[in-house]
């Protein structure tokens, strides 16, 4: 008998739990209570469509946060959006949140998000610049034809629509084609150009920082209209000279901070004369 | 895997808690969260006190209505399973001695001889086909046959609460056995 009992008495209790009360039931009960137990509001309100939007409620409240953390983070990323831009002055030099610093001339133009820094040092870059990145991790400069890494270093960029132009001056710096994907390590005094059809590396002509980033200018035989050309730059001016004059070669220096001795230094060595027009300079012979 | 157990069986305990704590305030959707959850558990015992899925949802529902009237009551340290467990065998018995008037005792029949195959035969039924045969037994027998096996109580304890003699309630239990045996072998073939 005992055993017969302990094995109905097993398989009654492992009858399973899981039943749901069907639609009609949970009426019932429910007005069973709203008799016995009547509340302000009776289940009036929570009647047949309160029980999918009980969990659709918490669903929408789930969905608006999580679209609103969303938005949150990304307005906040796009408030820390950087982008500067080179434009009236020769040369801008900008600071980096790391310390790095670029160093950017007329045209130039930076984009970076001062957020994602912390996780990615990650920039856009287009015209010229000298970088001088801090040790770190890696430091990745896109352009539209190409794009450079570094660990810590020094480089110049020349990007533009045609061409792209990097030279490493100290480190180690890695240039990756954007249109086949070829990689290249520059070493210190390697350059590369790259444009949409060629990717060659060249061995730079001279080491240091490019002259536009220093403000000084060194000339050794140099043909007169590009000494012009880079003084008219400099300063912004428009330089008029008499055609007689265009095949002179120049030696010399100037540099970016002094107008007038530039023009002094350039002109008295080639036995020209300067006069302002205005804005306009005009140069001529010494008689 | 065993951390995560622990984890859910602690979460399901407070989800419960804070249900309770709803329900003792009246709040319509805390009973209606709480009826659904504890429904299933709830059929797996008024089932096997009924004659039919019917009766089953009757009980139930009285026996909700109970345990929402007195949840006020309920000390949240205890385990409410076993609370509600009580109440609804309470109902059971309710609804047995409502009813007891329309109830024709069986005459007693000569207990025949049941062969120890019925055991075998036993083993090889679910929960639900045991459920089934114990709600063809006749309420009188059913209501000893669970009180005294599933439940646990002492004939004079049944007999007391159910209005009946003891001796009623021993002859009850032993006609409930051979009926639910004799069904069991019966459904066999």
């Amino acid at each position: 008998m005992e055993n017969f009992d302990k094995k109905v008495k097993e398989k009654l209790l492992s009858y399973p739990t899981s039943e749901l009360p069907a639609e009609s039931e949970l009426m019932k009960m429910m007005s069973m209570l709203d008799e016995a137990l009547p509340t302000e509001k009776g289940s009036v309100t929570i009647d047949s469509e309160a029980k999918p939007s009980f969990s659709i409620k918490i669903f929408y409240k789930l969905a608006a946060s999580i679209s609103f953390l969303f938005i949150a983070f990304y307005s906040v990323l796009l408030l820390n959006d950087v982008s500067i831009e080179a434009t009236e002055i020769a040369v801008k030099t900008v600071k980096l949140p790391d310390g790095s610093q670029v160093n950017m001339k007329d045209g130039a133009s930076i984009k970076y998000n001062k957020l994602l820094w912390l996780f990615n040092r990650d920039l856009t870059f287009e015209g010229v610049g000298f970088f001088e990145v801090e040790k770190g991790e890696k430091f990745s400069v896109h352009s539209m034809l190409g794009s450079t890494q570094v660990l810590g270093t020094s480089f110049t960029i020349i990007s533009n629509q045609t061409k792209y132009e990097v030279g490493c001056l100290t480190g180690k710096v890695s240039v990756t084609s954007k249109s086949t994907g070829e990689n290249v390590l520059l070493l210190p005094g390697d350059g590369i150009v790259l444009n949409k059809a060629i990717f060659k590396v060249i061995k730079l002509e001279r080491l240091g920082e490019p002259s536009w980033v220093s403000g000084e200018f060194y000339f050794e035989d140099e043909s007169f209209d590009n000494v012009i050309s880079i003084l008219q730059d400099q300063y912004s001016v428009e330089i008029s000279y008499p055609k007689e004059v265009e095949k002179l070669k120049y030696t010399g220096y100037f540099d970016n901070k002094d107008l007038k001795k530039a023009l002094k230094l350039v002109c008295e060595p080639l036995e020209l004369e300067y006069n302002f027009d205005g804005k306009k300079i005009k140069l001529s012979a010494l008689n | 895997m065993k951390n995560f157990r622990l984890y859910l069986k602690k979460y399901m305990k407070d989800e419960v808690k804070l249900l309770v704590k709803g329900c003792k305030t009246n709040d319509r959707n805390a009973q209606r969260v709480f009826y659904s959850i504890f429904y299933g558990y709830a059929m797996s015992i008024c089932l096997r006190y009924s004659n039919s899925r019917a009766d089953a949802e009757e009980i139930i529902n009285d026996g909700f209505l109970k345990v929402f009237s007195k949840i006020e009551i309920f000390d949240s340290d205890l385990e409410i399973k076993f609370w509600m467990k009580r109440i609804f065998i309470n109902t059971a018995i309710d609804h047995f001695r409502k009813n007891k008037k329309h109830y024709y005792q069986d005459d007693i029949e000569e207990a025949s001889a049941v062969s120890s195959k019925d055991e075998d035969v036993l083993d090889r039924l679910s929960a639900e086909e045991i459920t089934k045969l114990v709600q063809s037994l006749a309420p009188s027998y059913q209501i000893v046959f669970n009180l005294y096996v599933i439940e646990g109580y002492k004939h004079h304890e049944i007999a007391d609460l159910l209005g009946i003699s003891e001796g009623t309630s021993k002859s009850n239990l032993s006609m409930a056995r051979e009926r639910l045996k004799r069904a069991i072998i019966q459904n066999e073939y």
